[in-house]
C-alpha cells in the first residue's frame, strides 16, 4: 500500500473534523505556551508524547477500519505493505521530532526515537479496538511524561533498543495474518459482517457477543406512561438490567484509577506530585495569574476528562430508527431525563473524588488536614453542573446527526478532545468566578452561580425540545 | 373512507439530493398495497416519512389523522413497521427481545407471537447477534404484528429469507390481513409476491408519483395481446401508440398494450386480425410503466 494510498483513507468527514482540530490544538498550545516559564525542549517533549499517541490511534483506527474486511484478505501483500506504511509513518514521526529536537535545542534527542515508537504502540492497541487501555494509556503517558522521559534520558541507547525492539514485537502481533485470520473466521463475525455495512459495527457487536455477563430478565409486561418508565426502558436495552450494577462498578472503577494516577505520585515524592499534569496544564492553558489553589487544578483537569467520558460513554437514547409508541415530545423528555441523571451522576462522583482525593493529598503534602481547597472545589461543582450541558448538546448532535459509524469510531479521541475542551471550560469558568464576583456577599454569589446552572440546564432542556420536534430521528 | 396516511405536496431533501419530489398520495384504510419502484426510487423515505422517522422538508404528512411530526402513543401503538435493515438489540436473546418490546404495547397478542415463533421456525433462546439476516426479518414481522397495528408498513421485508420461509409469510400474511383488516403497505422487489396480496399498487420514480390505481385497473389498462392474420401475413410493424412493445413472426406476434382495450375493435378491423388478450402480471407490468414514462 503506498502511502498516498493510506493517507488518502485518512481524508474522510471523522478526519476532516478531527485533524483540523488537532492541529489548531497543537498550535494553541504553543502560542499560549510562550510567556510561561517552559523550556522549548521541555514543550517539545510533551507535545511529542501527545502528538504520537492521538496519530497513533487515529492510524491505528485506520488500519482497522481497512483490514478487517473480506476483500482486504484476498488482496495480496497488504498486511505487509499496511504494516509497512504504518512502521513508515513511525519512522518519518521520529525524524521530524529529531529534525525539531536539533533546531530547538541544538542537538539531536535520542527521546525522538520515541515518536516512532509511541506512534506504533499506539496505532496496534488502537487496531485490536482496546479503547480503555488506550485511554488509561493516554492519560497515564501524560501524567507520567517527566518521569519517563527522565528515564529515557539517564539511559538514551538503552531505551532506544528497547523501543525499536517493542515497536518491533508490536508490529509483528499487531499485523500477525494468523490473529486476522482467526478474527476474520469467526462465525460470528462472518454473519455480523454481512449484516453490518460497517466492519466495525460487526466487530463490536461481536465483542459485546463474547461478554460472559448476561442480563437479567426484562420483567415488565407493561412499560407503563410516564418518563421514568420509559428512562429505564432505555436503561435496559442500552445494557440490559443489570445496566445499574454495571454502572457503578464502572464508576467506582474510573474513581479507583483516578485515585491511583492522583495520589501514587504523592506517595512517591512530595516535588514529583502531579508534576506531569501541572505541567500539561500549564502548557495548556498558560493561566496569566497565579494560582489561587493550585491542588484542585490536576484533579480538575481529571475529573473534566473523566466527566467527558461518561457523558461520551453513557447510552441516554432510545434506538435510533426505532417505531416505539412514544411522542417526540416523550423521546425529548426521556433524553433530558437520562441527561439529568448522568449529571447528578457526575457531580456526586466529582464532588466524592474531590474531597477524598483533594484531602488525601492536602494531608499527604503538608502533613495536615489543612481544607484551603474548599473553595476551588466548590466552583469547580458548579462549572461542571454549568457546563455538563454542553457537552450533552455536542452528545446528542453526535448521536443524531452524524453517520452511525463516524462518532462512535472515533469515540477515544473525541473523548480526549472533549475532555481537553472541558477542563479548558471548567478550570478558568472557576477561577474566574472571585475576580467576577469580587465585592459580592457569598450567599448572593451562590445563588446567582445556582441560578445560572438551572438556566444552563433550563436552556439544554428547551434545545433537547426543539431538536426532537425538528429533526429526522435516523 | 378516511385515509390511513395522506400525503400532500411531500418533499424531502437530504442536503441537496431530493429523495421525494412534490409527492401527494392517500392510502385509504383496509387497503393492501404494493409500493413498487425502482432503486432509489423514495420507497423506504416514504415509509418513514408515515412513521415520523423523517420529517417532510416540504408539504404535509399524515398518519392515521396526525401529522407525522405530532405521533403519540396512541397512533404509534396502532402502527407496525418492518424496516429494510433491522437494527436489534443484539445482546438479547430472541425470547428476551420480544419480551422487551412487547412491553411497550398493552395488546401484544402473545399467542400470536408463539403461533408465529412456531411457524417460522425462530429459536427463541437464540442470541438475536447470531441470528442469519433471513431469521432477523422474521423476527423483525413478528415485532411488528403482534400487536394488531392497524397500519402495516413492510419495507422488503422478505429479501433476504429462504423460499420456504417466504412462503410461510406469505400465508400469514393472508391471515393477517382477513383477521386484523388492516392497512398495509408492503415495499418489495419480489413483484410476484406482492402481487398476491396487494389490491393497490403505487409506483415512484425519481421520488415522483408515477402510478396510484388498482392491481385490477393496472392489468386492464397493461395486456398482451396475441395476434394473428386472418388473410396471410401480418405487418412488419405495428405503428399504434399505444403498442409498448412488439415481437414474433409474419403469422403470429405477441403485442404488448397500454391503455388498448377501447381500440381493440378498431385495430382488429384495421388489420383483419385475430386477437386473443393474455392478462399480465406485475412483474411484467412494472417495466412498462416505467418504459411507458420514460
Amino acid at each position: 500500500m503506498a502511502l498516498y494510498a493510506f493517507f488518502r483513507l485518512l481524508v474522510r468527514p471523522a478526519f476532516a473534523f478531527i485533524l483540523p482540530l488537532l492541529v489548531v490544538f497543537f498550535v494553541l498550545l504553543l502560542v499560549l505556551s510562550l510567556d510561561a516559564d517552559i523550556s522549548p525542549v521541555h514543550r517539545l517533549d510533551l507535545s511529542m508524547v501527545v502528538f504520537s499517541l492521538v496519530l497513533g490511534t487515529l492510524v491505528g483506527q485506520t488500519v482497522h477500519d481497512v483490514r478487517y474486511r473480506f476483500f482486504s484478505w484476498t488482496l495480496p501483500g497488504f498486511q505487509r505493505k499496511l504494516s509497512a506504511t504504518v512502521i513508515g509513518i513511525g519512522l518519518l514521526l521520529a525524524l521530524i521530532w529529531a529534525g525539531s529536537y536539533t533546531l530547538l535545542g541544538g542537538e539531536m534527542n535520542p527521546i525522538a526515537g520515541f515518536a516512532g515508537f509511541f506512534l506504533i504502540f499506539m496505532a496496534c492497541a488502537a487496531m485490536q479496538r482496546a479503547i480503555l487501555p488506550v485511554l488509561i494509556i493516554l492519560l497515564a503517558a501524560l501524567i507520567w511524561s517527566d518521569f519517563i522521559l527522565g528515564l529515557i534520558r539517564a539511559q538514551p541507547v538503552g531505551w532506544t533498543a528497547f523501543a525499536l525492539l517493542g515497536a518491533a514485537a508490536f508490529s509483528y502481533a499487531g499485523f500477525n495474518r494468523g490473529s486476522l485470520r482467526k478474527i476474520l473466521l469467526s462465525p460470528h463475525l462472518f454473519l455480523l459482517v454481512n449484516m453490518f455495512n460497517s466492519a466495525e459495527e460487526a466487530r463490536a457487536t461481536e465483542e459485546k457477543l463474547k461478554r460472559s455477563s448476561h442480563p437479567r430478565e426484562w420483567l415488565r409486561s407493561f412499560v407503563g406512561t410516564e418518563v421514568r418508565d420509559w428512562v429505564r426502558a432505555v436503561e435496559y436495552g442500552s445494557h440490559g438490567a443489570m445496566s445499574r450494577l454495571r454502572s457503578k462498578i464502572s464508576s467506582c472503577a474510573s474513581f479507583a484509577l483516578m485515585g491511583f494516577l492522583i495520589v501514587q505520585p504523592a506517595f512517591m515524592n512530595d516535588r514529583s506530585f502531579g508534576l506531569g499534569l501541572e505541567h500539561a496544564f500549564h502548557v495548556l492553558f498558560s493561566p496569566p495569574v497565579p494560582l489561587e489553589a493550585p491542588i484542585y487544578v490536576p484533579v480538575s483537569l481529571f475529573q473534566a476528562i473523566w466527566a467527558t467520558a461518561f457523558v461520551f460513554r453513557a447510552e441516554g437514547f432510545l434506538q435510533r430508527g426505532w417505531v416505539y409508541p412514544v411522542s417526540r415530545r416523550q423521546r425529548s423528555q426521556v433524553v433530558y431525563r437520562m441527561s439529568l441523571r448522568q449529571n447528578l451522576r457526575v457531580v456526586v462522583m466529582f464532588s466524592l473524588s474531590f474531597l477524598l482525593y483533594g484531602g488525601l493529598i492536602v494531608f499527604l503534602r503538608s502533613g495536615t488536614d489543612d481544607l484551603d481547597f474548599m473553595p476551588g472545589f466548590f466552583r469547580g461543582v458548579i462549572a461542571v453542573s454549568i457546563l455538563l450541558p454542553v457537552l450533552q448538546w455536542i452528545r446528542l448532535w453526535l448521536h443524531h446527526a452524524s453517520s452511525e459509524s463516524g462518532p462512535r469510531q472515533w469515540s477515544v479521541v473525541l473523548v480526549l478532545l472533549g475532555g481537553a475542551f472541558f477542563a479548558g471550560l471548567v478550570w478558568p469558568t472557576a477561577h474566574f468566578w472571585p475576580r467576577i464576583f469580587a465585592g459580592v456577599d457569598l450567599p448572593i454569589q451562590a445563588s446567582l452561580l445556582v441560578a445560572l446552572a438551572l438556566a444552563s440546564q433550563g436552556l439544554y432542556y428547551k434545545v433537547v425540545t426543539a431538536y426532537y420536534q425538528g429533526e429526522d430521528l435516523i | 373512507m378516511s385515509a390511513a396516511f395522506e400525503l400532500t405536496g411531500v418533499s424531502k431533501r437530504f442536503g441537496a439530493a431530493p429523495a421525494l419530489d412534490e409527492l401527494s398520495l392517500s392510502i385509504p384504510e383496509g387497503s393492501v398495497v404494493g409500493l413498487i419502484g425502482r432503486n432509489g426510487c423514495g420507497k423506504t423515505t416514504l415509509l418513514r416519512l408515515v412513521v415520523g422517522l423523517y420529517l417532510p422538508t416540504e408539504g404535509h404528512c399524515e398518519a392515521l389523522g396526525c401529522p407525522v411530526g405530532k405521533l403519540g402513543p396512541d397512533e404509534l401503538s396502532r402502527i407496525g413497521v418492518v424496516h429494510q435493515e433491522s437494527r436489534f438489540l443484539v445482546w438479547m436473546k430472541v425470547r428476551q427481545h420480544l419480551r422487551y418490546i412487547a412491553s411497550f404495547y398493552k395488546d401484544w397478542d402473545q399467542d400470536r407471537e408463539q403461533r408465529l415463533l412456531k411457524e417460522l421456525e425462530l429459536d427463541q433462546e437464540a442470541r438475536v447477534g447470531t441470528l442469519s439476516p433471513g431469521n432477523l426479518q422474521k423476527l423483525a414481522i413478528i415485532l411488528a404484528v403482534c400487536h394488531h397495528p392497524k397500519l402495516l408498513l413492510l419495507d422488503e421485508p422478505m429479501a433476504a429469507m429462504d423460499p420456504i420461509g417466504r412462503e410461510k409469510l406469505f400465508e400469514f400474511l393472508l391471515d393477517l390481513l382477513q383477521e386484523d383488516g388492516n392497512t398495509t403497505v408492503i415495499s418489495s422487489h419480489a413483484l410476484r409476491d406482492v402481487e398476491r396480496i396487494v389490491d393497490r399498487v403505487v409506483c415512484l420514480d425519481g421520488g415522483r408519483l408515477l402510478e396510484d390505481t388498482s392491481l385490477d385497473d393496472l392489468q386492464e389498462r397493461f395486456a398482451r395481446w396475441i395476434v394473428t392474420s386472418k388473410n396471410g401475413g401480418l405487418p412488419d410493424h405495428f405503428s399504434e401508440g399505444y403498442v409498448l412493445e412488439q415481437k414474433g413472426d409474419p403469422f403470429r406476434k405477441q403485442l404488448l398494450v397500454a391503455d388498448g382495450a377501447s381500440k381493440l375493435e378498431a385495430f382488429q378491423n384495421k388489420h383483419h386480425l385475430e386477437v386473443t388478450l393474455q392478462p399480465l402480471n406485475l412483474e411484467r407490468i412494472f417495466p412498462l410503466l416505467i418504459g411507458k414514462k420514460n
